[in-house]
Formats: structure tokens, sequence, C-alpha cells
């Protein structure tokens, strides 16, 4: 074996030999890495800036411009507001677990944050996803009696219509990063098993 | 402040690149391309990992540490590209396209797993045990019983090879 694995050492060494650094690379990958990090901010708080624009629409819609009067409708629109206040919530806290990865950690230690990043991206998909559509809906539902008293059934079947069609779009939007952030977590749990396998 | 790191970028960018190309290379079994853009990604992850560094490490291990977890991680990206292009797929599967030159090298660790072929190529480098476990962050006697494993492995591809 020993000669075999002189063998490979010895090709290693010629291959490192052989490989010379671009000096111009370096500044290039600087200006890529520094345009990378604000696309990944965007990235990061976009979600939480989308969401934060709703609960402040629905707040300036429902409150002053069209205030509604009954006591369930203003008990819906807080419904609508939690909601979005919980994934609010749970997309920070997404955000600040992503950035406690660090990527000059052992191997063992990034591959725990990573899982730990991932399981509760599970947990956002999951329970955090249930209460904010529930809450959202129910929320929603509470504003039926008020709208259907000023403008009728018409309008309540084209909001529930317009409803439907955004929560359909919405979640097809999302699946493929749900499957993606699953298939991941299963990838980094085997990583770690087989890290820690004796 | 900024061009303090930029130099400090550039000196370990050109006393590291040759490590961290070879490792890349051995990582993407010998595949250019694919080890060029491994290389990059892993010395963006370097520039920004650069204000956190502690001195804790020496820049040889800090660096590896970055090296080993961004192939890692490159693992994942490189599955979700497999399904996106059949150009990918093949570049990926295709031996014919790998470093001819030290294609007996690329070819036996590319055989291994992936943790397997990170751990053996770090012995390749010469690198202390200890230094290994701690770059992993597993105990040293875990690190020796793969480091056997994997070598007896290497010794039955590199048997069959011949």
């Amino acid at each position: 074996m020993k000669n075999e694995f002189e063998f490979l050492q010895k090709d290693w060494n010629s291959a490192k030999k052989e490989t010379k650094a671009n000096p111009e690379k370096a500044s290039k990958i600087i200006g890529e890495a520094m345009a990378r990090k604000k696309a990944s901010i965007y990235f990061h708080y976009g979600n939480i800036m989308v969401l934060g624009a709703i609960a402040i629409l629905i707040l300036i819609y429902f409150l002053w411009l069209y205030p509604f009067e009954a006591l369930l409708s203003k008990l819906g629109i807080g419904c609508m507001l939690l909601g979005l206040l919980v994934r609010i919530g749970g997309e920070l806290i997404s955000v600040r677990k992503f950035i406690k990865i660090n990527i000059a950690d052992t191997v063992i230690d990034n591959t725990i944050e990573w899982q730990q990043f991932l399981e509760f991206r599970k947990r956002m998909h999951g329970i955090f996803t249930i209460a904010t559509i529930g809450l959202y809906t129910a929320g929603f539902f509470m504003l039926y009696p008020e709208i259907y008293k000023y403008f009728g059934s018409n309008i309540l079947i084209l909001l529930t219509g317009f409803y439907i069609i955004g929560a359909a779009l919405l979640i097809r939007g999302i699946r493929p990063n749900i499957k993606k952030e699953m298939k991941d977590l299963e990838m980094i749990t085997e990583l770690k098993k087989e890290l820690e396998l004796v | 402040m900024q061009t303090n790191n930029s130099q400090l970028f550039e000196q370990l960018h050109r006393q590291h690149y040759a490590m961290v190309h070879t490792v890349c290379m051995g990582f993407m079994k010998g595949e250019k391309e694919l080890a060029n853009d491994l290389s990059q990604e892993v010395f963006i992850n370097i520039w920004n990992a650069l204000e956190q560094f502690r001195n804790e490490a020496a820049y040889k291990t800090w660096i590896y540490r970055i090296t080993v977890n961004t192939c890692l991680q490159y693992l994942r990206k490189e599955r979700k590209i497999v399904k996106v292009t059949d150009e990918t797929i093949s570049l990926l599967q295709a031996p014919e396209t790998a470093d001819k030159n030290y294609k007996t090298l690329y070819t036996a660790i590319g055989q291994l797993n992936e943790i397997e072929r990170l751990i053996i190529m770090m012995v390749l480098e010469e690198m202390p045990y200890n230094e290994i476990s701690k770059i992993m962050g597993i105990t040293e006697t875990n690190l020796r019983v793969k480091i056997h494993r994997i070598k007896s492995t290497l010794k039955k591809i590199l048997q069959h090879e011949e």
C-alpha cells in the first residue's frame, strides 16, 4: 500500500506545483464577493419587506381609508395582521440562524449549524405556515358579514375567487424551494451521520 | 481597513491558490471547469470571512476549513445543477473531460465518498492528523479509523485499476 499511496502523493504534489495563481483574479473575486453579499442581504430581507409592506397596506386600507365598524371585522383585521407578524417573526429568526452559520467553523460544527437552520426552515414550512394561513384566512372571513352588508354577494364571490387563486399561486411559487430545503436537510443529516460514524 | 483586507486577501490568494485548487480538482474528480468555479467560490467565502479571522489557527488551517465546508456546500448546489441542464450531466459524468495527466489520482479518489475524498486529500497534503481532526471537528481516534478504512478502499481501487 505504501508504494501505491506514494504514487498518489507524487501525483498530488506535481498537480499542486503545476497550479499557478492569477493575481488579477483576486481583485475580481473581491468585486464578485461584495456584489453577492449585497444580493444575499436583499434576498434574505426581501420576504420580510414584502410581508411588512402587506401589513402596512392592510393597516392603511382597512383602518384609515375604509374603516370597518363591526367588532368582528376589527377582530378579523387583527387576526390578519397577527398572521403576518407571526410569519415576519419566523423569517427574522430564520435570517438570524442563517447569519450564524460560520463557513470557517470545523466541518462538524458547520454541518450542525446548517442542520439547525434547515430544521428551523422545516418548522417554518410547517407550524409557522399553518399559523399564518390559519390566522390570515380566519381574519379574512371575519370581514365577510360587513362586506356583504355594504357590497352584496357578488363582491364576496369575487373576493373569495381572488383569495383562492392568490393562495394557489403562492403555494405553487414556494413549493420548489420547500422541496429543495427538505432535500438539503436530508443530505446534511446524512453527512453528519457519516462524519460521526467510527 | 478595506485596503488592508484587500492586500491580505491578495497575499492569501497567491500563497494558497494552488492548495485550494488542487483540493477542488480532487473533489470535482479532475473536472477543471467545475474546479475553477469551486475555487472561486472558496475564495469568495474566504473574503467574506476575512474580518472574522481571529488568529486562533494558522491561515492554512483556516483556509482548509473554508475549502472543505465550501466543497460540501457545493455538493448541494451541484445536485441542483445536475437536474437543470443535460450539458452539466454529461460534464459531471464524463471522465474523459477530466485532467488526463492525473487520471489515476482523480479516478481513485473520485470513487470515494465526499467526506472520505476530503480527508484523504488532507493526508496527501501531508497535514498532521491532529490538524485534520481539528478541521473536521472529529476525534483523532475516529479520524485514524476513517483513514485506515479509506486507505484500504484506495488499495482495492488501485489494484483493480492495474
